[in-house]
């Protein structure tokens, strides 16, 4: 995750679009460019042509949920479609060359003296689509607090009710964000395009009209280059260029969006020019490579793969430091080898190594190269996925591929015949998470023990996470984002969290205080760093692989699709440039 | 009676598995929604009630002739049911046209010639129509037809040359079910005495073939055809995903990746409807193709 510094920054500091320096850059790039002998990408983008040219496009996607088209019923999922595919927007967007931020529904932006506070100035004559008039300051503003009502389903509530953020008009064309305390993903998790967090700009009047039920049916709003032509779910979207768009006109002029389902089809679609471009599965890359006229490519943040050890319930504080009732939950299982007893260090001790045994006893490297293809790396740190994860990397991260250690470990932990085990793998995000989960039981399995596994929906499982009766191991996978590590969101609002897989622990908690009162991004960095060392040592979360995003196209058509560095989401349609 | 009981039954079933398979919560509400959050929107969608509740709910709705409204889509199911089924008709008409227009003459030569070169090739079709699974057809078709030979599209509903494959897909079953249905009775019917007598008389043999065997035979064949079309109606959940035909099966894919309850109570009692409606249908044609069953 790519974290923003600017809590980092003392004193006023004043950007402009003309002459914008980005919030922060991260010294690495973002994921590399696989191989084909067509590669597309970094070419030289020519100019942007008239709208009156109909340059089509089509690519296929496995999944057109309709999401809704109000922002407190946006489901993370879906919800980030709207602004990936540039119908809405946000207030500044991922750049397409940089790890870096710039400008988007906004023109320039000021933090407060004290850290706490951004003003933004936002752009002027920016239209609504459907005829909804000019985005103003009020529309701004209601957004962001549709999206973090009460009752909102919005992914960026638990932070932004954590920094009491408060959201303000100042004029017609200027907006002061408030927090009650300084927050290192505040900023880039709300005012940017990186995640299902970001705050997408609706128009208040739009909402205000045709009340919130018939607005989460309507396709009409937005202010992005694209415009909804039609969603009709789990078949087709088709977007079209904006006439009245406040930024460059996007050179295709309309997309299509098709539903296939089928890995295999999307690929026969693919080859035979049914569609312009699809994901394609890891084992199926090669093939594409080699036809003459299609070409692959990576893109954006690779999905994390992890294990979950659940069933660690030992909070007895929240972060605020407010008592925890009732204790234990019902899943709490000391005599679990992965659990322990809450009350008694030396047994915490024992699971701790036992789950450390667990992390080396996995050769992530043989699952990247024989069920990934090459294409994704290990993972080392819970869900801290590029751009950030190399900047920040220390080698003594690294987890070695050691069963015998692992071995030796375990017999420590008075399991010298290895441990039984029942691992649930959940599916929905990643076409290889079964084959990668049922790898990981193999490895575990080869301690000596006896591991099985049960493969069952994300959303069949979920309840019983919210619930928090599980103490089994959790195999799961995510794509990439930019917001707040869940792992940091989860022990923010955990036990009161409708996301718990069994991580309720206490070490973590006085780092992230400190983190929340710094106001320096080497103080910051200082601080990450004792935070991962300690989830290295003790691998509450234990991580497996970080997946790349595979995108095959045809390279006969696209000269080139730049896609933004901030998440792992096909969009950027107004960056694809055709032949 | 029978018919509505077996309705009821599928309301049960269909109503306690879509509450095993998931909660529709998973997809509605992100990981950093808050537990109040979660039991809220619970309640907003009545799953805070115990379960027999929700399944009187359900019932009383359905009776009324309220189908609900799709949690994820917020429109009524009966709206989109009936934009999906038409989907799923048209290429269940096809399939079966092909079932009845193939499956039929290829059933009465295989059994007219028996033994023969004819017999063996059509019974082999059978046997690899019935033994393939259709998603693998499904594949070799597109292979074949869309990647190799470029006649045809490789999936998606556009004008008619996109039904060609999903209709072989699915017509291949149905064809070789009625090819070995039908030469199986008629078989039967060829031993009979009366054939014996018809030949003895010098009836033609096209006569014997076409009249009194094929008709005597077609029970079992009717009833065959009758539960494969109503197959087809209530769409292929596996053609339809492989060649995205927007249809029932690929709608009810959606509705059981996203929980979506509504809609998958509606796919099921829609499908169980219609085969009970087919069965009604079928003795009906009993009773006009055989007196015999009209006097019982």
């Amino acid at each position: 995750m790519a974290v923003v510094f600017i809590v980092g920054c003392s004193g006023n500091i004043e950007h402009s679009a003309e002459s914008f320096t980005p919030p922060r850059i991260a010294t690495s790039a973002p994921t590399a460019i696989a191989t084909s002998a067509a590669v597309v990408g970094d070419v030289a983008a020519p100019e942007p042509p008239h709208a009156t040219f109909d340059r089509t496009f089509s690519l296929a996607q496995s999944d057109l949920t309709f999401p809704a088209m109000v922002p407190s019923q946006l489901p993370v999922g879906p919800g980030g479609y709207i602004h990936r595919w540039g119908v809405y927007e946000t207030a500044m967007k991922w750049s397409v060359d940089e790890p870096e931020l710039e400008p988007r529904l906004i023109t320039d932006w000021k933090m407060d003296s004290d850290g706490l506070g951004w003003i933004l100035k936002l752009k002027s004559g920016v239209q609504f689509h459907g005829g909804w008039g000019e985005m103003t300051a009020a529309d701004f503003v209601w957004s962001f607090e549709d999206e973090i009502r009460e009752t909102s389903v919005h992914s960026g509530i638990g932070l932004a009710r954590s920094t009491g953020a408060i959201i303000e008009a100042i004029d017609t064309y200027t907006v002061s964000i408030r927090l009650n305390q300084p927050s290192s993903f505040f900023f880039e998790a709300f005012l940017s395009n990186g995640s299902g967090a970001a705050t997408k700009i609706f128009s208040k009047a739009r909402v205000g009209t045709l009340g919130v039920d018939d607005a989460f049916l309507d396709i009409s709003g937005g202010t992005g280059p694209y415009v909804f032509e039609k969603w009709n779910p789990g078949d087709e979207v088709v977007l079209r260029a904006f006439d009245g768009y406040h930024g460059m006109p996007p050179y295709v002029t309309t997309v299509h969006i098709l539903e296939i389902k089928e890995p295999a089809t999307q690929l026969a679609a693919l080859k035979t020019g049914q569609i312009d471009a699809s994901l394609v599965p890891a084992p199926l890359a090669a093939d594409i490579a080699s036809e003459p006229h299609l070409g692959i490519q990576s893109f954006g943040i690779p999905g994390s793969q992890r294990l979950y050890p659940q069933g660690q319930f030992c909070m007895d504080r929240t972060l605020d430091g407010t008592p925890v009732q009732p204790y234990p939950r019902p899943g709490y299982a000391p005599e679990k080898p992965w659990v322990g007893d809450c009350d008694s260090a030396v047994s915490l001790e024992s699971a701790r190594k036992v789950r450390v045994a667990m992390s080396m006893a996995i050769d992530r490297q043989s699952i990247v190269d024989n069920i990934l293809d090459g294409f994704g790396r290990p993972s080392y740190l819970p869900e801290v996925v590029p751009p950030l994860l190399d900047r920040v990397w220390q080698d003594r991260w690294f987890i070695p591929y050691d069963p015998d250690a692992a071995k030796i470990l375990l017999e420590q932990a008075g399991y010298p015949g290895g441990i039984d085990a029942l691992m649930r793998i959940t599916t929905g995000s990643h076409p290889l998470e079964v084959e990668i989960g049922q790898a990981v039981a193999q490895f575990l399995g080869a301690l000596g023990g006896d591991v099985t596994t049960e493969v069952l929906t994300y959303s069949g499982n979920r309840p019983s996470v919210v619930a928090r009766e599980q103490s089994d191991l959790w195999f799961r996978s995510s794509g990439g984002g930019t917001a707040e590590p869940p792992e940091i969101s989860q022990l923010r609002r955990n036990p009161e969290n409708a996301f718990n897989p069994g991580m309720e622990i206490k070490e973590p908690l006085a780092i992230i205080s400190e983190m929340d009162s710094i106001t320096s991004s080497e103080e910051l960095d200082e601080v990450r760093e004792r935070l991962y060392d300690s989830f290295s040592h003790n691998m509450w979360i234990i991580p497996v692989v970080l997946a790349d995003q595979i995108l095959g196209m045809n390279t006969d058509k696209i000269e080139s699709w730049r896609m933004s560095s901030g998440s792992g989401y096909l969009g950027d349609f107004e960056n694809i440039r055709l032949k | 009676m029978t018919g509505a009981l077996t309705l009821l039954g599928v309301t049960f079933l269909v109503f306690g598995l879509s509450r095993i398979q998931g909660d529709p919560r998973s997809i509605l509400i992100s990981d950093d929604a808050s537990f109040d959050q979660w039991q809220e929107m619970g309640k907003q969608l009545g799953l805070d009630q115990p379960v027999y509740k929700q399944y009187q709910i359900y019932v009383v709705n359905l009776i009324q002739g309220e189908l609900g409204t799709s949690t994820l889509q917020k429109k009524p199911v009966a709206g989109i049911l009936l934009e999906r089924g038409r989907n799923s008709a048209l290429l269940a008409v096809t399939a079966f046209s092909l079932t009845i227009l193939v499956g039929v003459p290829l059933g009465v030569l295989s059994a007219v010639k028996t033994g023969g070169i004819y017999d063996y090739a059509i019974r082999m079709f059978a046997v690899l129509g019935q033994a393939l699974p259709s998603y693998w057809v499904g594949l070799l078709l597109i292979l074949i037809f869309a990647v190799g030979l470029d006649w045809l599209p490789a999936s998606r509903m556009s004008d008619w040359t996109s039904l060609v494959l999903p209709t072989l897909a699915i017509g291949w079953l149905g064809v070789s079910g009625q090819i070995r249905i039908i030469r199986s009775s008629m078989l039967d019917a060829l031993d009979s005495e009366y054939v014996q007598l018809a030949r003895a008389k010098g009836v033609a043999e096209r006569t014997i073939i076409w009249k009194h065997v094929l008709r005597n035979a077609i029970v079992s064949p009717v009833t065959f055809a009758s539960l494969t079309f109503a197959s087809m109606l209530t769409g292929s959940i596996v053609v339809e995903t492989v060649f995205a035909w927007p249809g029932l099966g690929l709608l009810s894919v959606n509705a059981l990746n996203n929980s979506d309850y509504p809609i998958l109570q509606g796919v099921i009692l829609l499908a169980a409807l219609i085969y009970v409606l087919f069965s009604f249908v079928t003795d009906v044609v009993y009773m006009m193709i055989d007196p015999r069953i009209r006097i019982q």
